[in-house]
């Protein structure tokens, strides 16, 4: 039998987690350069809400965390073809070869218009995960791997002395795919027409140009090689090729399971403080162990020589 | 991605007459060599001279057609094609074209082609008129009607322009029309913005296409701003029901 023997409610485990969740924050942005074009993202991001459900067969449930995007920028670049008129050949009677008329172009380059829409606003995702608690000693005279993993996730400050330790340990977890809604397609569709229209000269040069072009639409589709559904594209794109859902799924999983414990119990504990002249009275924690039943969370340790 | 400077090039876009004699932006001229021989080559830009060349037309010679661009010939010093320490030289085979075209900027240029042995031997001043067999071009980009004159006989062409459309428009379009001492062939074209029109002289000829009606740009409804309600006669009967 154990010699101590701790209970924690599930009100407050929720507390607790509530407390480390709030601190969990991610900020990341990057620009890849497909060539005829330019996508990226720079964004933030936060937890809110969520529910703790600890559950008699040792495991614990964290349900509908929501992850607040405080920036979710797109960032589109276009690098638009060059427009120009003439060219063509005309063919000539022999010994006269076929003349091949020069393209005259309308910008000096080709033009770059670009956009970054934030959509924080308009895109919601959930996080949910089942894992079971964890307790792991931490040695203060064993150094830190290099590189630390935790360096960026530690929000729970170093101990200055051993600790056991309880963790999350996250072991199966659902992420929401990012899915933008349609009013997005819209929204980058006008945003760049109106960036390559700006570009252009109103008037007969428009038209002239928009002819060249063969529309502002049909342009922005043909450069950025998207099917019909521009929203469905972006989504792609942050779930796949920006590999944004693997790096949150990974995050969330090292800031609970690996960096931040949700409470930690020194070793050796002190019951006394010093007072009167004499030294605290501290007490060896050994064999700890944690376990979760249906309304509480149960430490049980033993106390060492 | 870096964002460039890019700059429009407005001289496409500027309305003024275009003459075989000053080529300016949207005007091409191709000079045909139907001999061989070496031949020197200058470029005139406000009469003073900006580019020198040789040209060496053999039998020997590969390339059919070179365009120079003669707003950048300042930089053929750069160019790979040329001696640096002879200068810059071309060189093309008989019955190639050598057409001269201007890329972009307000100014108007004048080419004149003399033959080395004999400086004497004119083969083309274009400031005074094209050679027969030559060819001038003209790129159109306004919508309207255009005139073509022949200022060395007087003969005169009608060109309409057509507005472009987005769809199926390839700008790479040309259409000839010859032209003698007497009379343009066909006298009526009809092209599309962007499209060009090719003079083939069979007499010297000094051209110029100037815009005689430029097309209407078709008014885009005016948004309503104001609704007014107007009241019948009499004071409004409402009746309750």
């Amino acid at each position: 039998m154990a010699h101590l023997t701790l209970a924690v409610s599930e009100g407050t485990f929720q507390r607790s987690f509530d407390l480390l969740k709030r601190n969990l924050t991610f900020q990341d942005s990057d620009l890849q350069d497909y060539g005829a074009f330019t996508l990226g993202y720079d964004v933030k991001m936060h937890l809110e809400g969520g529910s703790v459900d600890l559950r008699d067969d040792n495991t614990i449930q964290i349900k509908e965390l929501d992850i607040r995007w405080d920036r979710l920028k797109v960032i589109i670049g276009l690098d638009i073809p060059r427009i120009c008129v003439g060219g063509g050949c005309i063919n000539m009677p022999w010994p006269i070869p076929d003349i091949c008329l020069p393209r005259i172009c309308v910008f000096s380059a080709d033009p770059d218009v670009s956009i970054s829409p934030d959509f924080a606003s308009l895109v919601a995702q959930e996080i949910s995960f089942t894992g079971s608690l964890v307790a792991r000693y931490f040695d203060v005279s064993v150094p830190l791997p290099s590189p630390d993993p935790c360096q960026l996730l530690r929000v729970v400050p170093l101990p200055g002395n051993n600790q056991w330790q309880i963790f999350v340990d996250p072991q199966t977890m659902d992420l929401d795919l990012f899915d933008f809604p349609d009013i997005v397609g819209d929204l980058i569709e006008d945003a760049l027409t109106s960036a390559v229209t700006a570009l252009i000269p109103g008037g007969w040069v428009r038209d002239l140009i928009l002819a060249i072009i063969g529309g502002v639409a049909d342009l922005i589709r043909t450069i950025l090689d998207i099917p019909d559904d521009i929203e469905e594209w972006l989504s792609d794109l942050f779930n796949v090729s920006f590999g944004l859902l693997d790096f949150i799924g990974t995050l969330v999983l090292d800031f609970f399971a690996s960096c931040n414990p949700i409470y930690a119990i020194d070793d050796p504990f002190e019951i006394l403080p010093a007072a009167g002249g004499l030294i605290p009275v501290r007490i060896p924690i050994r064999n700890l162990s944690v376990r979760a039943h249906d309304l509480e969370m149960v430490v049980q340790a033993d106390v060492g020589a | 991605m870096q964002k460039k400077k890019v700059l429009l090039n407005r001289a496409m876009f500027s309305i003024r007459p275009y003459d075989s004699s000053a080529l300016t932006v949207l005007t091409t001229l191709f000079h045909h060599f139907s001999e061989a021989g070496n031949y020197e080559l200058f470029v005139r830009r406000g009469g003073t001279v900006i580019h020198r060349a040789a040209i060496q037309v053999s039998e020997k010679g590969a390339q059919q057609q070179l365009n120079l661009d003669l707003a950048s010939l300042r930089d053929a010093e750069q160019r790979e094609c040329c001696d640096k320490e002879a200068g810059t030289r071309y060189t093309l085979a008989v019955n190639s074209i050598l057409g001269f075209y201007v890329s972009q900027g307000t100014g108007a240029y004048s080419v004149a082609l003399a033959r080395a042995e004999h400086k004497e031997r004119q083969a083309l001043d274009s400031a005074a008129h094209i050679p027969a067999g030559d060819l001038f071009a003209v790129t159109l980009v306004r919508p309207g009607t255009y005139r073509a004159v022949n200022e060395e006989g007087g003969a005169e062409a009608m060109i309409r322009v057509r507005p472009a459309s987005p769809k199926d428009y390839r700008p790479d379009q040309a259409e000839l029309v010859t032209c003698d001492a007497q009379a343009f062939k066909p006298k009526r074209v009809d092209i599309t913005s962007g499209h060009s029109v090719v003079f083939r002289c069979e007499a010297p000829a000094r051209l110029r296409v100037e815009l005689v009606e430029p097309a209407e740009s078709a008014p885009k409804p005016r948004k309503e701003m104001r609704h007014t309600l107007r009241r019948s006669s009499g004071p409004a009967s409402r009746k309750a029901t």
